[in-house]
């Protein structure tokens, strides 16, 4: 377990009162000198809360949240509320699913991953990024439960050739309802880079609605492939694109190919 | 900062979160004052020092109230049952409706994003909202953070109301 893991976990034992006295209160002062360790872990403890309104926290993790969480009302209440949220979500979540994606708040930052920002102030502790410190708690609550399984996502899979090989009308796809994750396989054309990044388009706006990390080709039967793999209620019906930028190791990144679809 | 102290003392277990805050803060101020010093922000450290003291004399005070004690093992019962009340939920999600819909269409949306999912998906997702927003994703938990808070605290309100 790396250095990072082993301080989220022990956040998350914070949340469930399980540390030493000694942590505790170094992490209590925290809590309350410093405002954005305060915000993570409010919303640390909120995914903490979901996860057991969800019947996702198990094992030693769900024992400790049932017998020294909800000891008390104020608790109790939070737990409260966030039943009757999740049952809000359910009701409106596909409706809010179906409209257009938020428009981007600054044009062009879309695709601009922003480092998280280094929130330590209090000398002898790592750096917390605040939102990035939370997601790791749910990723810690939902995995630290003995014994049990991440769920397997629903994926629907597609395979896509270049623009300029495939000639006639833009392929349509079909996502089935439900489905989590949408993977594209896409067909290079033969070029000299070995690391790329591709972005997935509205056509609609030419925004970028989400894009990859640094990713390497596969070869299958002689054949590059530059795999992708986003959340499915990205897409929209609509026309998108998926680019995909060359990366070389020195100089100017190149779009190597563009490959149009519609849903 | 009250918001802040009232989260340290909730962790702490104790009943009046809201009220310790503002005697912390009350005494803060007090002292300050004595001392003459005029701060636009308040010392933190000083605060979490204030904040220990005032626990600790809540716990003296917890123990020798028998009273107390009593009330709080039974309001867990309590709770317990009303947390149970299909009633009271229905009424609660009743209110969350109307709060939700005060909310702009933006913000309304946004926190229907952002819980969407479960595990992995759910923090896939909530990178990519804040791609598509162009916001970072400490901003974006502070945003949701902040609404699903106003959520609560309009949803308390209503329920007050009915009551």
């Amino acid at each position: 377990m790396n250095k990072e893991e082993d301080t989220d976990q022990k956040l998350i034992r914070y949340l469930l009162g399980s540390l030493s006295e000694a942590e505790t209160e170094r992490l209590d002062e925290l809590s309350v000198i410093d405002s954005e360790f305060a915000e993570a872990l409010g919303a640390g403890e909120k995914d903490l809360i979901d996860g057991y309104v969800r019947g996702e926290l198990t094992g030693t993790v769900l024992e400790q949240f049932k017998s020294r969480y909800l000891n008390s009302p104020p608790r109790l209440r939070k737990v409260e509320f966030a039943q009757a949220f999740q049952v809000f979500l359910e009701e409106h979540q596909k409706e809010a699913l179906t409209k257009p994606a938020l428009d981007p708040a600054v044009e062009g930052s879309a695709f601009r991953n922003s480092p998280a920002r280094n929130v330590l102030k209090f000398p002898g502790l790592m750096a917390w990024g605040l939102a990035a410190a939370a997601m790791v708690i749910l990723a810690l609550v939902l995995s630290y439960s003995t014994g049990r399984q991440p769920a397997t996502p629903r994926i629907a899979s597609f395979v896509l050739s270049p623009q300029t090989r495939e000639a006639g009308p833009i392929r349509t796809i079909s996502v089935p309802a439900r489905t989590d994750e949408v993977k594209i396989d896409l067909e290079l054309e033969p070029n000299d880079y070995s690391t790329f990044r591709v972005e997935l388009i509205d056509q609609a706006d030419n925004q970028t609605v989400w894009h990859s990390e640094e990713l390497t080709a596969r070869t299958t039967n002689n054949v590059r492939f530059a795999s992708v793999r986003f959340p499915a209620n990205l897409l929209k019906t609509g026309a998108y694109l998926l680019r995909v930028t060359g990366i070389p190791t020195n100089g100017p990144s190149e779009v190597v190919g563009d490959y149009p679809f519609k849903l | 900062m009250r918001r802040r102290l009232a989260g340290y003392f909730e962790r702490k277990n104790c009943w009046a979160q809201d009220d310790l805050a503002d005697e912390t803060l009350n005494r803060v101020a007090r002292r300050l004052e004595e001392e003459g010093i005029t701060e636009t922000e308040i010392p933190a450290k000083y605060c979490y020092i204030v904040a220990r003291l005032v626990f600790l004399e809540y716990l003296r005070a917890r123990a020798k109230d028998v009273t107390m004690r009593d009330e709080m093992m039974n309001t867990k019962s309590d709770a317990a049952e009303e947390q149970a009340s299909r009633e009271t939920r229905d009424r609660m999600l009743a209110c969350l409706e109307q709060c939700a819909a005060k909310l702009g269409s933006a913000d309304r949306e946004l926190i229907l994003r952002y819980y969407f999912g479960t595990e992995r998906i759910k923090i896939e997702n909530r990178r990519a909202l804040a791609g598509s927003l162009g916001i970072t994703i400490n901003a974006l938990s502070i945003r949701a953070c902040r609404l699903r808070d106003k959520l609560e605290n309009c949803m308390r309100e209503h329920v007050g109301d009915l009551k």
